[in-house]
């Protein structure tokens, strides 16, 4: 079991205490970013004010194909948000350092979804394919498969940031249990050389953004609610 | 260092070109190249859409990706607050995918064992082929049809008429003297089945012929539209062995539904759509593994 806990004072290492996850993630068709939103509304504390079936009708797309102006869709969902007096915003956004990343994560207690070349999938598929019993299978005819990315959620960090604490929000947390969420040895760990080397061209993340004092209630909430 | 250093100019310029396209327009666009002729900067984008099929029984997670390259070609004279036509792109996709469509129904109706075998199965596709079958196995075992006997029949059912328009026009009957005999290319056919000594095969040989020739003709005009829907969902074997290399492995019925939803781009209702799979499997032409058998591979 995972004994560091939040030292953010020293940021040695730091994990996400008391993760809440909804039981009733995607699965199936590709729905990384569909299950990283959900997750997110989730841990805010939002779920009851905003419904699953509301997120899926402003973001799930995977399954379909075109593309979509991505900009108003989180307008949309940021315009609800704000309609349902929930006063934090997400925004796909681009990242220069992992600071940025580590800050929404200390700051919030939440996971950050970063995007990743699939490629990554060759890095992180032992540990999936431990956890949920099912084997993954990447091509090895790279033109059927490259560019396409793949989202993961930084959950934490150790070694002074060398390490960095992931959990795939497509293929393991739909199969997880909370407990499974305090477990270091259930998490993906890549090193910064290899964060570095597969995170996706351009850089980007989905970003929330809180004012202090919703920041605040919303770690309360959380503490509340594990209580 | 942070990544911002090691960055060259020119490629931080397309870093952030390509960020602000990933932010308005998502991942599903990437650019590729970009450059600049006679004053203006020429971006040029293909579309990637990830998906996945699971096969339950080996417990295996296959990811793959449906990639159209350069979908898209944009020319403009800066490089600040640029704008792409999201409707003009997803016609381009879906022109695409209907010809993906097209060109996948031929490969099937190209697949002679395989119509063969639906043509020889009990199952609706060679049902609702019935009445040009009659007309068929009249001419092999008569080497003619009186036209009065086609009046006969046409009074009874009006798109019967049809049916020898069409094998009249494709030139597989013609009309001499009240009669309607088999042509050169219709005999040509029964020779060539000769050596299986069965009505029912020559039969089937000369409706595969018709079918690969007039496939539109009977969908669209004839309404004959549950043909569209066997060559369709067995386009989604075609589709995953030619274009996936998912030939020879296990599927599961949800993997083949969500990918007949990811090529034909429709809903569908499951239960008539595990229906018709499960009469395919009956005849053979499936596996218990959700594939083709290996004979029409």
């Amino acid at each position: 079991m995972l004994n560091i806990q939040m030292s953010l004072n020293s940021h040695e290492s730091f994990i996400i205490s008391n993760f809440k996850k909804d039981d009733n993630l995607e699965i199936g068709q590709v729905s990384c970013l569909l299950n990283s939103i959900l997750i997110i509304v989730e841990n805010l504390n939002y779920e009851k004010k905003l419904s699953k079936d509301e997120i899926k009708d402003i973001f799930e797309y995977s399954s379909k194909d075109g593309i979509w102006n991505e900009k108003r869709k989180f307008q949309r969902l940021n315009k609800r948000l704000r309609e349902k007096k929930c006063f934090c915003r997400l925004s796909h956004e681009g990242f220069l350092d992992k600071k940025e990343l580590f800050k929404q994560l200390d700051e919030l207690n939440l996971p950050v979804p970063i995007f990743f070349d699939i490629e990554i999938m060759n890095e992180i598929k032992i540990k999936i394919e431990e956890v949920t019993g099912f084997t993954i299978h990447i091509p090895e005819d790279a033109n059927l498969i490259n560019d396409t990315l793949h989202i993961l959620l930084l959950v934490g960090y150790g070694n002074y940031g060398k390490d960095i604490y992931f959990i795939d929000p497509n293929y393991m947390l739909p199969v997880y249990d909370k407990k499974d969420l305090k477990s270091l040895s259930k998490l993906i760990i890549i090193d910064t050389e290899k964060f570095w080397q597969f995170v996706a061209k351009p850089k980007q993340y989905i970003k929330v953004k809180c004012n202090k004092k919703e920041a605040k209630k919303i770690k309360n909430d959380l503490k509340k609610y594990f209580n | 260092m942070t990544s911002r250093n090691i960055l060259t100019n020119k490629d931080k310029s397309k870093e952030e070109i390509m960020l602000e396209i990933v932010k308005l327009y998502g991942n599903r666009l990437k650019l590729k190249k970009i450059f600049k002729k006679n004053n203006k900067y020429i971006l040029s984008f293909d579309y990637i859409r990830p998906f996945q099929l699971f096969d339950e029984t080996e417990k295996k997670i296959y990811i793959r990706a449906i990639k159209i390259k350069d979908i898209y070609s944009l020319e403009t004279d800066s490089l600040k607050n640029i704008s792409l036509p999201i409707n003009e792109i997803n016609n381009t996709i879906n022109n695409y995918f209907n010809f993906l469509q097209q060109e996948i129904s031929k490969k099937v109706l190209l697949n002679k064992g395989l119509i063969l075998n639906l043509l020889d199965s009990n199952n609706t596709f060679g049902h609702v082929l019935n009445r040009l079958s009659k007309i068929i196995l009249r001419l092999i075992e008569d080497s003619f049809i009186n036209k009065d006997y086609v009046n006969q029949i046409v009074r009874k059912n009006k798109d019967d008429k049809r049916y020898f328009k069409l094998l009249e026009n494709s030139d597989y009957i013609i009309l001499k003297k009240d009669r309607y005999y088999p042509t050169n290319k219709f005999n040509k056919i029964l020779d060539e089945s000769k050596y299986k000594n069965s009505k029912k095969y020559s039969k089937n040989l000369i409706l595969y012929n018709i079918l690969k020739e007039n496939y539109d003709y009977l969908v669209y005009e004839l309404k004959l539209s549950i043909l569209k829907y066997y060559i369709d969902l067995l386009s989604v074997f075609i589709y995953l062995k030619d274009y996936h290399k998912l030939g020879a492995v296990n599927l599961s019925f949800n993997g083949i539904y969500e990918t007949y939803i990811t090529l034909f781009r429709k809903k569908e209702n499951k239960y008539l759509f595990e229906d018709k799979i499960n009469e395919l499997m009956e005849n053979n032409i499936l596996t218990d593994n959700y594939n083709l058998n290996e004979s029409y591979v």
